[in-house]
């Protein structure tokens, strides 16, 4: 049992990188434009991730240091400063993101509008990190966060073409709209490869006390934590693609994506699309405001820790609230949630590198990973699909704005 | 008998005090030229400023600024000297007692607000 709650952390870690707003929007708008012609891009996401959560849980086990802290004191602060500013602004953008995703789920139920839910909901979310264990989070997220297994089952229930979907794991160009299918391709990789997902495994490892012993439990704990976050995302695009596609109907917001589920489960498809967004998207939203507190406090060498009293780690407790008030600005001022993923995500492939390559290094230090350090395959794959996102997204976001 | 590169392995370093407190990193080190003499290491500095000084000039100084305005602590980096070093490992272990320094000046301001919140000694 106690091995099996291990898997907390893989999947609270994959729930922020597969059900949240941004990465839900994205697999719902890609089956709807191209049918199953993007589902490998979700695999490579989820191939590249699997890799990165796995090494980052080894470097955490192994080196007992978080990544913030690794980087600070491996590559020196001058370095640090520009990723580390980066990935502020980077969280906070998803953080604000996050928080409107649970108000529109709140919207979709209630019919009150987006902006009644948000000091409620910033303040459900303050109060969870203000009084909760980091293991009551990690489980209690990822317990409630199996609703969202119904896109799963819903996508078997329509009865699929698999040779279809066999064929869409093959990246093949579009006859239309070649332009649209690039920037999708990019924005699922942003929106599942976020920095924080990195920084928040290493740091949920040392917060779990791992050691070297639980080395073959994180390579489990990585791959099914992300299996299952990456089956629900391929669940959305599936039946996106059967149920969006042949209509015409383009995802524009979550009035298109809520009908989802509603042709597998009727009636109850509403509720329980809400659910899943709802859910997911506050796990991702307590995810990236506990990374914030992290990634500052590990890089300064404070004390940190989710089990702390507030009054012990101050600074650290400073950090996530004053995180929290500034990202529900936007949300308040009535700025769409979606608009602000878009950005984020953009952004995200564009500083990965910056961020993944520091990374790598460390993984292939003996001071730090003593004889556990990373193969040529891991280093190979890391590279390869971060470079290539980099590559598509310096081709196709500057494309883009420029056509509007 | 070791050898330790100050830029590799002492700056950036997390030390930890008597208590075993992590109560910062290794921000800057200052090396003391002497007209008689070779230099010495005089000490290591933990501090908003030290750090931001090696980015930027301005940036430290408006956090210095920052920290005077508000009555955090004295302003004033903390200096740990070489005497103080107890023990290099994976952290750098000091002699000294972190909560009562300026290393933990913002702490003690902010724990004043934090502390008047329900909950916050649980």
């Amino acid at each position: 049992m106690k091995e099996f709650l291990k898997l907390g952390l893989g999947v609270v870690t994959s729930i922020a990188g597969f059900i949240e707003v941004g990465s839900l929007s994205t697999s719902a708008q890609a089956g709807a434009r191209f049918g199953f012609r993007l589902l490998w891009a979700i695999a490579a996401a989820t191939i590249c991730l699997v890799f990165l959560a796995e090494m980052s849980g080894r470097l955490a086990a192994v080196g007992k240091h978080p990544l913030a802290a690794a980087v600070r004191e491996r590559f020196g602060f001058r370095y640090q400063a520009i990723p580390l500013v980066a990935e502020i602004v980077l969280d906070t953008l998803v953080l604000a993101a996050e928080i409107g995703g649970v108000c529109i789920a709140l919207q979709l139920v209630t019919g009150a509008d987006v902006r009644v839910w948000v000091v409620p909901i910033t303040f459900l979310i303050w109060l969870l990190l203000w009084r909760g264990k980091f293991s009551a989070l990690e489980n209690g997220l990822s317990a409630l966060g199996l609703v969202s297994l119904a896109f799963v089952v819903g996508s078997v229930r329509l009865r699929p073409d698999w040779t279809g979907i066999a064929s869409g794991f093959v990246p093949s160009l579009p006859g239309h709209d070649a332009m649209s299918y690039g920037l999708l391709a990019v924005s699922i990789l942003g929106a599942t490869l976020s920095p924080y997902l990195v920084n928040f495994y290493s740091a949920g490892a040392i917060e779990d006390k791992w050691s070297e012993k639980d080395l073959v439990a994180n390579r489990l704990i990585a791959g099914a934590g992300m299996g299952f976050g990456s089956s629900v995302s391929m669940g959305v695009l599936v039946i996106a693609a059967l149920v969006l596609a042949p209509k015409g109907i383009r995802v524009e917001g979550f009035e298109q994506a809520a009908l989802l589920l509603t042709a597998p489960f009727g009636r109850w498809g509403l509720p329980l699309f809400a659910a899943a967004l709802g859910i997911g998207c506050l796990g991702a939203a307590v995810e990236v405001s506990l990374n914030l507190a992290y990634v500052v406090s590990q890089s300064s060498g404070w004390q940190w820790g989710e089990d702390l009293k507030p009054r012990d780690d101050a600074r650290f407790c400073t950090v996530y609230t004053l995180a929290l008030a500034l990202a529900a600005l936007p949300i308040l001022a009535g700025v769409a949630p979606l608009k602000i993923t878009l950005l984020a995500m953009a952004l995200t492939v564009l500083v990965l590198p910056f961020i993944v390559f520091p990374f790598l290094i460390l993984m292939n230090d003996p001071h730090y990973l003593k004889t556990h350090r990373n193969g040529w395959i891991g280093n190979a794959v890391v590279l390869l699909v971060i470079g290539a996102g980099a590559l598509l997204a310096l081709v196709v976001v500057p494309l883009e704005i420029l056509g509007g | 008998m070791a050898d330790l590169e100050l830029g590799r392995d002492v700056l950036d370093k997390q030390l930890v005090d008597r208590r075993g407190v992590r109560m910062g990193k290794v921000d800057g080190i200052l090396l003391r030229l002497h007209a008689d003499g070779p230099p010495e290491v005089a000490w290591l500095e933990v501090g908003a400023a030290p750090l931001l000084e090696r980015v930027s000039g301005r940036l430290a100084d408006a956090a210095s600024a920052l920290a005077r305005r508000l009555g955090v602590g004295s302003g004033e980096p903390l200096r740990i000297t070489p005497e103080q070093i107890v023990r290099f490992g994976r952290e750098l272990h000091v002699d000294v007692d972190a909560s009562r320094t300026n290393a933990f000046a913002w702490e003690r301001w902010l724990r004043r607000f934090v502390e008047k919140v329900p909950g916050a000694r649980a």
